[in-house]
């Protein structure tokens, strides 16, 4: 099991993650949302021994990675993909490969048929002789998957890999993690891509240098909000706005590009009401319809929250 | 075992850098030129002339040579003045020979650390169990090798160069003899150790190859300052000065490694802080 417990980070006198927990199980793909400098990437680097922690401690199977003694150990059973592949462009893609399977201690007589096959998985194997310079993005970030896995990692951290990829490669990358996942491997994901997120992750922290919330997308997105009926209307004039408002009260949650939107408790009840009321007020109601909340929603009300803090 | 993975990780580092420098002309073209000018080129354009100027109408003042420590290969009160004009100018080359392990461990120091931040490779590189000392040595040999080699096969040549050019003056081939060898053999790793722990101090901070080329080059002040001194006659590089030079700079070596191997950590190197 990966592990965090209270961990925080400073740079002279700038919090850049504090108080932070969580658990990452085999098998689980975890992830982490926030906005830029939330200090996603820095967890990440602390994961993996490359920053020390300023306070709390990162167990990777028991062991502490901020132990330089023990670090090696740990980072022998992580990968680690970022959003530049970082690979030697005059190399060969094999030799890359070949490059990282020798750092990680992987017998030479081994090496050789580990990175065939994962080439053919990922596709390229045809070109797995030629520079690394010749090839595109979406390629340099697969050769850069198949370096993360090489040594067959128990962990796999991910920082936001898909980040600038087209949406095809990024596509491939995300099918690529699920089938990493189905091998029961734990998946650290940071990202911005809150649909990646939502698609991918069993788990997610917000994070925006301390823990906004974490759990489930679901339970996130039922925590933070109630059922929301959307109601598409005609005109609505400002004067009408002010009435629901009046009627409404908190329940009212906005009008946006001709919907209306009401928190609703129970909506068999509640959602008549609402139509007698906006008929009565001669507003054209043209279609009613349940709005689902997405683990967007649940970043925006987070992130703005702690702003307004 | 451990050992073993230990040592293959050097090895393993070493072989990927030179692989690199292999297919990188910013590296290989001062590997090759600058050995060849200094080595080949210079000498050629320098003692041929001489070899071939009628001097039969000069003589030399022997009172005046009294007082100075000029090297030269063969007894100084033998030499013909065409030969002790050689021997000056073999004397005006010696710095030369600093000049070739400074500066080529500095280009490929510099492209093996800062280039690592450059092409973004780094972090991957260092979310691998390999240790920081086992980076460091396998960094330092990638620079340390190839620059050595060049510095020896660039004195090779000149020796070769040297002795066909001077031949006809001295009647023997003269190089290379003690001092020489002392020279190359002791200064040479020397000074290229210099470069390659000023380059790991360095790329701890820099994160742009050209930046840490310029600040890498600052190792050659003093062996510019030891040429002109030499030049403007201050000061004659004989054996005496050359073993002084060698402690200096083998204490400099000492000095900085020691602060580039506290610094060289993980963290550091990512953030660029010290």
């Amino acid at each position: 099991m990966l592990k965090l417990v209270n961990v925080s980070k400073k740079f002279g006198n700038r919090w850049a993650v504090r108080d932070i927990s969580f658990d990452v199980q085999p098998g689980m793909v975890f992830g982490i949302i926030g906005p830029n400098g939330a200090g996603k990437t820095t967890t990440i680097r602390m994961m993996l021994g490359l920053l020390k922690p300023t306070s709390g401690r990162i167990l990777m199977n028991d062991i502490d990675v901020a132990d330089e003694t023990q670090a090696g150990n740990a980072r022998a059973h992580i990968g680690f993909l970022s959003e530049n592949p970082g690979l030697y462009e005059n190399l060969s893609a094999y030799k890359n490969l070949f490059y990282f399977a020798q750092l990680y201690g992987i017998e030479k007589k081994e090496i050789d048929e580990r990175i065939t096959a994962i080439m053919e998985l990922l596709g390229i194997g045809e070109r797995m002789h030629h520079r690394v310079k010749t090839f595109s993005k979406g390629m340099k970030q697969k050769i850069a998957i198949a370096r993360a896995i090489i040594h067959e990692p128990e962990y796999l951290l991910l920082d936001e890999p898909t980040a600038s990829l087209d949406p095809s490669s990024a596509k491939t990358v995300r099918e690529f993690i699920l089938n990493l996942r189905n091998s029961k491997r734990g998946i650290v994901l940071a990202t911005h891509n809150l649909h990646e997120a939502q698609e991918l992750c069993d788990n997610i922290l917000v994070l925006n240098t301390v823990n906004l919330g974490m759990g489930k997308p679901g339970e996130l997105v039922s925590k933070l909000f109630s059922q929301c009926t959307a109601v598409s209307v005609g005109h609505v004039s400002r004067d009408a706005i002010e009435k629901i408002k009046a009627g409404f009260g908190d329940k009212f949650i906005s009008y946006t590009q001709d919907k209306l939107m009401f928190a609703v408790q129970n909506p068999e009840h509640e959602n008549p009401k609402i139509i007698q009321f906006l008929v009565e007020n001669n507003i054209e109601v043209r279609y009613v319809e349940k709005e689902n909340r997405t683990l967007e929603d649940v970043y925006i009300k987070l992130v703005r929250q702690n702003e307004a803090k | 075992m451990k050992q073993n993975k230990k040592s293959r990780r050097y090895a393993v580092i070493f072989h990927k850098d030179i692989d690199e420098f292999r297919s990188n002309l910013l590296i290989t073209i001062p590997l090759f030129i600058l050995p060849v000018v200094m080595a080949v080129v210079l000498p050629v354009v320098t003692i041929y002339p001489i070899s071939n100027m009628d001097m039969s109408n000069y003589s030399i003042d022997t009172e005046r040579l009294e007082n100075t420590s000029i090297h030269s290969p063969i007894p100084i009160e033998s030499l013909s003045p065409k030969g002790l004009l050689v021997v000056l100018v073999l004397n005006a080359f010696v710095p030369f020979f600093m000049i070739i392990p400074a500066v080529i461990p500095s280009v490929i120091a510099a492209h093996s650390f800062v280039g690592e931040k450059n092409h973004r490779t780094l972090e991957a590189l260092l979310a691998t169990p390999i240790t920081e000392s086992e980076l460091l040595i396998g960094k330092a040999l990638s620079a340390f090798i190839p620059s050595i080699l060049a510095s020896y096969l660039a004195f090779a040549m000149f020796c070769i160069c040297t002795d066909i050019l001077t031949y006809p003056v001295f009647g023997a081939y003269v190089l290379p003899d003690l001092f020489w060898l002392s020279l190359v053999g002791i200064l040479t790793p020397l000074i290229a150790t210099l470069s390659i722990v000023s380059n790991i101090l360095i790329s701890t901070k820099v994160s742009d190859v050209r930046a840490a080329q310029q600040l890498g080059s600052l190792v050659i002040v003093p062996v510019i300052v030891v040429f002109v001194l030499s030049g403007v006659r201050i000061v004659y590089i004989d054996a005496f000065m050359l073993y002084i030079f060698a402690i200096i700079i083998a204490l400099l070596d000492f000095l900085i490694g020691f602060i580039a191997v506290k610094t060289f950590k993980r963290e550091k190197i990512l953030l660029g802080r010290w």
